[in-house]
């Protein structure tokens, strides 16, 4: 035996396990549920608010009251359902919400200031002083009630997703599920069938019939198994289908099984493409309230079953059984002969229902209507089954109310594809869900082109009719409705009284079905008490609306593997080996890395290289990789109308061999990205894009190529990882490339102008593009060869301009250099200025037709309409600016009255030995020379400023051109 | 200055992964021309002795393949060296994208159980048998899937994404479900 309420009959071998410390042991079977009921642990939590005992109540995952911790330390996950967690070796388990021992609870407090902590407490008793709420109210309330807490610690487990496609989709694999999927399976189509339990079966597993002249159990496995031998089937247990979507996308979670190493998956969130589903989750049994139906022992009758024939565990040792159906009696008969005492069988149907209970830390008694009170240490209620809909309705659709069976069960309007077979539609009798499954498989498959054969099972059972008793006992007692909110009858009266009638304000005042199990076993008897009170029907009185997930998934499921450092990929360049080789400090630029700077032996600081880098460019020559700028290769006879019109500045005179600077707008006329074009031959251009934008900029002249201009002949083709690309820039640059261009190429001023571009080769033979352009304000060039040279061309321009002093510098310098001459970078470019805004207002072509210029007149971002960009330095040169620093008027207050404008972007220039920053200030360019204050209040800066042109240094350009 | 010749870096160094006679290799750098498929295309094709395929599908003859996982663009592989000028030459649209993809292999019987869990599209060998091809991603990454047999493909990746890519799958052989 393996504990004191484990009956005769148990398979599985035995298993240790803990619970709060305590050691037990289980078998091999068990869930967690099981193996404490079997061990005669009957306080398994405390409620959620008043802090109540409370035991195991069902044995699924309807599970209001049985929530434990599992595991310790950073593994440790809470708020786990006993009932569903599979018993294995060394398990440790603990329960929640309690302070101090589990059986003496120190907040149970709460529970004699129940009468005053019902449902809206909070929002009429904590509304002043308003200051207390976050710092007092909010903080106890929290402590006092709730649910497991997080280990703090991040989750070493492992997550996985994945994608699966089938022709049916079985959503359980109860009767109705199996014979589902047999239909289909053995008509050809391609079968999922996936069931939140670890064995196939479903109620066959909890309850004594015979299927096809077999045991129920029997059967399932052979079923089962037979489905296991066709290679058309995926068979999928401990796998939760947790939402339908649309177009036939069904989210599931698969569990792993018990004993999975700690390096594979624990969890594998699948998304499944099914042409077809055949729904049979089957059915959730519902509690009847009254009086005292919260103490541990009070069970549903469906899980003394289960407990009784599935797992061969007693609820008790003597037991009382009410029911407001048929089925009682049955039940009565099988505990007997399991040689557990009956004390009494109960009608309520016929009023004999129970008025109150007794027992501090779990079932003692029942005192009758009658006022008899009868000993018991557990109770089987079963007050009808609620068909798991959850899944027809997460598209919207409403259940109807079936009168005969007290239940709402799947309407009409079901999810495209989508079929309910077996109690999920309302089919209580073994026989009808065989039945039903069988045709519901065989529908679909038909509907799919396959021909499948029907079947007729035989098989016991029958369906019990319960009658619409929702409680018994005296009115004013204290009953439960929804176990895991503490939501009793009285706080639905309460919300009643005070004009939350609708269902959906009852759920909302009250929380009435809003704790993890959704209200699985609460939201019928809920609303049946709520039209009670109203008088209204319960159909009238309706349900509220269900929403995935139907069962909780954890947030680990839901991330997958995309977590720290697998959060996104890195993308690398295809210099970045010779990068790191060199040293390079790396950042991650989107999903790029790139270099930001090469520290050199002695810098002691960023700064040191950054400067360094930069004025060694400005004095010799420096290579940069600029790879990582997005290139998209445009071609076709409407190549040239096509790039003219995706930008606002002209490109239909652009002469073949030529560059030219482009900047591209949204439709609203604001400034989307800008890169340089070049036009390598009469329909053929290159396209660059900033880094950042490189996929959208391709994304959105792909919609101007489909969907704008059709008719146009243009081809767009991505070409950023094909090409290694470096920018070489500084006095020696043409001196550092012309050693390594192949002749006859003329490299020189008036063979190869500034914005020239031409394809050539290199290095003896490789194929390579040049293109003289200037981000640093330098004599520069950017030269690109295909990606599997990067490396190597890294390395030859360092050798072969060993002598010029050649570096290698990163993205900070660059982005000084770009700063002292003033080009807008990504804190310009930030998508609400326009071409205005960056004083490239006559960059926009009066000439031509292009997107955004509808809109290039309007503002849209309020008080920033006369923006424009400006240059700034510090007065007493010896002060910092800061980034995102605000504009004010000298003695004006910080107000957002005054605000004059904002930092955008600063730098240290090393050429001009101090700060210097770009601003968007009001009406700037005609501020020139005045002096306003540069204003953190974070950083408590408050610096004078000067405004000055934004072209720090060689304003006339001379040198770009030398 | 000493003569300076550019010599290639491979996109991957990584050794092939194995897991259940599955195995995950980079493929050997080849040619890949991407076409502008338009009227005139097949015939070209035709010309260079291959044939262009219907949209999602490919086409073998000798090394060369055409692949098109669009309606609109087929891709060469590993045709001869004078292909592209063949093409331009009858008036096609093409891009030598040979450093643009990487392709790895991806082969054996758990293969398509290990990219269905990053593949999106239907990898059912009676949905996509072998000889198709298709475009979907691979998470962020996308990617062109060649199917060459039953439980053997080809996975094309741009050459930024190739080392991430790799590592993905190998860990994904790691993680499958024993037996």
């Amino acid at each position: 035996m393996t504990g004191p309420f484990r009956l005769a009959g148990a398979a599985g071998a035995p298993i240790g396990f803990r619970f709060n410390g305590r050691a037990m042991t289980g078998r091999a079977r068990d869930t967690l549920a099981a193996a404490l009921l079997a061990n005669g642990q009957r306080i398994v939590g405390r409620s959620f608010k008043y802090h109540r005992p409370r035991g195991i109540l069902s044995a699924g995952p309807e599970e209001p009251n049985a929530l434990v911790t599992l595991g310790t330390g950073a593994e440790a996950e809470p708020n786990t359902r006993a009932t569903v967690v599979e018993l294995h070796e060394g398990l440790e388990a603990f329960s929640q919400n309690h302070l101090g021992p589990l059986t003496h609870d120190l907040m149970a407090v709460n529970d004699l200031f129940s009468p005053i902590l019902g449902a809206g407490f909070y929002y009429k008793t904590f509304m002043w002083p308003r200051a207390f709420w976050e710092k007092l109210y909010e903080p106890a309330i929290r402590r006092a009630a709730g649910l497991g807490a997080l280990s703090g610690h991040a989750d070493p487990g492992l997550y996985d997703r994945g994608y699966l496609h089938c022709d049916v989709l079985v959503i359980g694999a109860g009767p109705a599920g199996l014979a589902a999927a047999l239909a289909a399976a053995e008509s050809g189509a391609r079968v999922l069938i996936a069931d939140e339990d670890n064995r196939p079966g479903g109620r066959l597993l909890a309850e004594p019939q015979t299927v096809e002249g077999m045991a129920g159990a029997d059967w399932a496995r052979v079923a089962w198994d037979r489905l296991g031998e066709m290679p058309n089937v995926r068979r999928m247990p401990r796998t939760t289908v947790f939402g339908s979507f649309d177009h036939g996308v069904y989210g599931a979670v698969e569990l792993a099984a018990s004993g999975t190493p700690a390096d594979m998956p624990r969890q594998v969130m699948w998304r499944v493409y099914a042409r077809r589903a055949v729904l049979c989750a089957g059915a959730t049994e519902r509690p009847l309230v009254f009086p005292g139906n919260d103490r541990p022992g009070v069970m549903l009758a469906g899980a003394v079953d289960a407990y009784l024939e599935r797992w061969k565990v007693a609820a008790g040792r003597r037991v009382a059984v009410m029911t407001n159906h048929a089925g009682g009696a049955g039940l009565a008969e099988r505990l007997r002969a399991a040689g557990v005492e009956v004390a009494a069988v109960l009608a309520a149907e016929t009023g004999e229902g129970i008025a109150a209970t007794r027992g501090r830390k779990g079932l003692s008694a029942i005192r009758l209507e009658s006022g008899r009170w009868l000993d018991c240490d557990a109770l089987a209620v079963g007050g009808g089954w609620s068909p798991n809909l959850q899944l027809t309705g997460h598209a919207g659709a409403r259940p109807v109310w079936h009168a005969d069976i007290q239940a709402f069960v799947p309407g009409d309007s079901l999810p495209p594809g989508m079929t309910v077979a077996g109690a999920a539609s309302g089919d209580f009798a073994l026989p009808d869900c065989l039945s039903g499954g069988d045709a519901a498989g065989a529908a679909a498959a038909e509907a799919l082109g396959f021909a499948p054969r029907p079947r007729v099972y035989t098989a016991t059972g029958e369906g019990y009719m319960p009658a619409p008793v929702w409680r018994t006992g005296p009115k004013d007692g204290r009953a439960f409705v929804d176990l895991q909110h503490d939501v009793t009858v009285k706080d639905i009266a309460l919300a009643h009284r005070e004009g939350f009638v609708a269902v959906e304000h009852l759920k909302r005042y009250t929380t009435l079905g809003m704790a993890t199990d959704q209200g699985k076993t609460s939201n019928v008897p809920g609303l049946a008490i709520l039209s009670q009170l109203t008088g209204r029907s319960i159909p009238d009185t309706g349900t509220t609306r269900y929403r995935p997930p139907a069962t909780p998934v954890t947030i680990g499921a839901l991330a997958g593997r995309e977590r720290g450092r697998d959060f996104k990929p890195y993308r690398y360049t295809p210099a970045h080996d010779w990068a790191v080789a060199m040293g390079a400090s790396m950042v991650e630029s989107g999903l790029w890395l790139r270099a930001e700077w090469f520290a050199e032996a002695g810098e002691t600081g960023w700064r040191d290289s950054v400067d360094r880098e930069a004025r060694s460019v400005r004095e010799t020559v420096g290579i940069c990789d600029v790879s990582t700028l997005g290139k998209i290769d445009i071609q076709g006879r409407d190549a040239t109308r096509f790039v003219d019109f995706v930008y606002c500045n002209g490109f239909a005179k652009l002469a073949v061999g030529r560059v030219r600077y482009g900047l591209m707008l949204r439709e609203d006329g604001m400034v989307m990205d800008d890169g340089t074009c070049a036009r390598l031959a009469e329909d053929h251009y290159l396209m660059t894009t900033t880094t950042a934008n490189a996929a959208s900029v391709y994304r959105h002249l792909e919609f101007v190529r489909q969907v704008l201009h059709p008719d146009w002949d243009v081809h767009l083709v991505p070409e950023t990882d094909g090409w290694s690309q470096f920018s070489v820039a500084g006095p020696r640059a043409r001196d550092l490339l012309a050693r390594l261009v192949d002749a006859p190429f003329d490299i020189s001023n008036e063979g190869f102008p500034f914005m020239a571009c031409a394809d050539l080769t290199i290095c003896g033979g490789t194929r390579a593009r040049l293109f003289r352009i200037s981000f640093s304000g330098e004599l520069a060039y950017e030269i690109a060869v295909p990606a599997r040279y990067g490396n190597a061309l890294a390395a030859a321009l360092t050798t072969a301009g060993a002598d010029l002093g050649v570096l290698a510098y990163g993205v900070e310098a660059l982005d000084v250099m770009r700063m002292e001459k003033g080009h807008p970078s990504g804190n310009e470019l930030n998508g609400q200025t326009a071409p205005r805004h960056l004083g490239m207002g006559r960059m926009a072509s009066q000439a031509k037709d292009y997107i955004g210029r509808a809109c290039a007149a309007l503002s849209h971002v309020d008080g920033a309409e006369d923006v424009e960009l400006v240059g700034v330095v510090p007065v007493d040169r010896g002060k910092a600016l800061l980034n995102g620093a605000h504009i004010l008027a000298p003695g004006a207050a910080a107000t957002l009255e005054n605000d004059e404008g904002w930092m955008s972007s600063v730098s240290f220039s090393p050429q001009l030995g101090h700060h210097i920053g770009l601003a968007f200030i009001r009406r700037g360019q005609a501020r020139m020379g005045e002096r306003l204050r540069a204003v953190d209040l974070l950083r408590e800066s408050d610096v004078e400023i000067e405004l000055v042109p934004t072209h720090f240094f060689d304003p006339e350009g001379g040198r770009l051109r030398a | 200055v000493p003569e300076i010749i550019l010599t290639a870096t491979p996109a991957l160094s990584q050794t092939p992964v194995t897991r259940d006679a599955t195995t995950l290799a980079p493929l050997p750098e080849g040619r890949v021309l991407t076409l502008v498929v338009t009227r005139g295309t097949g015939a070209a094709l035709v010309r260079l002795g291959l044939a262009l395929p219907a949209t999602g599908e490919s086409q073998s003859a000798g090394e060369a393949t055409v692949m098109r996982p669009g309606a609109d663009r087929a891709y060469l592989l590993d045709a001869a060296p004078d292909a592209a000028t063949a093409l331009l030459a009858a008036g096609q649209r093409l891009v030598d994208q040979s450093d643009y993809w990487v392709a790895l292999s991806l082969t054996g019987p758990r293969a398509a159980e290990a990219l269905a869990r990053h593949w999106k599209p239907d990898l059912d060998a009676a949905v996509f048998p072998a000889g198709h091809a298709t475009r979907s991603t691979l998470g962020p990454i996308a990617c062109i899937l060649l199917r060459y047999g039953t439980e053997a493909f080809r996975l094309f990746l741009p050459r930024s994404f190739a080392r991430a890519g790799f590592a993905e799958l190998a860990e994904t052989l790691h993680r499958l479900p024993g037996d």
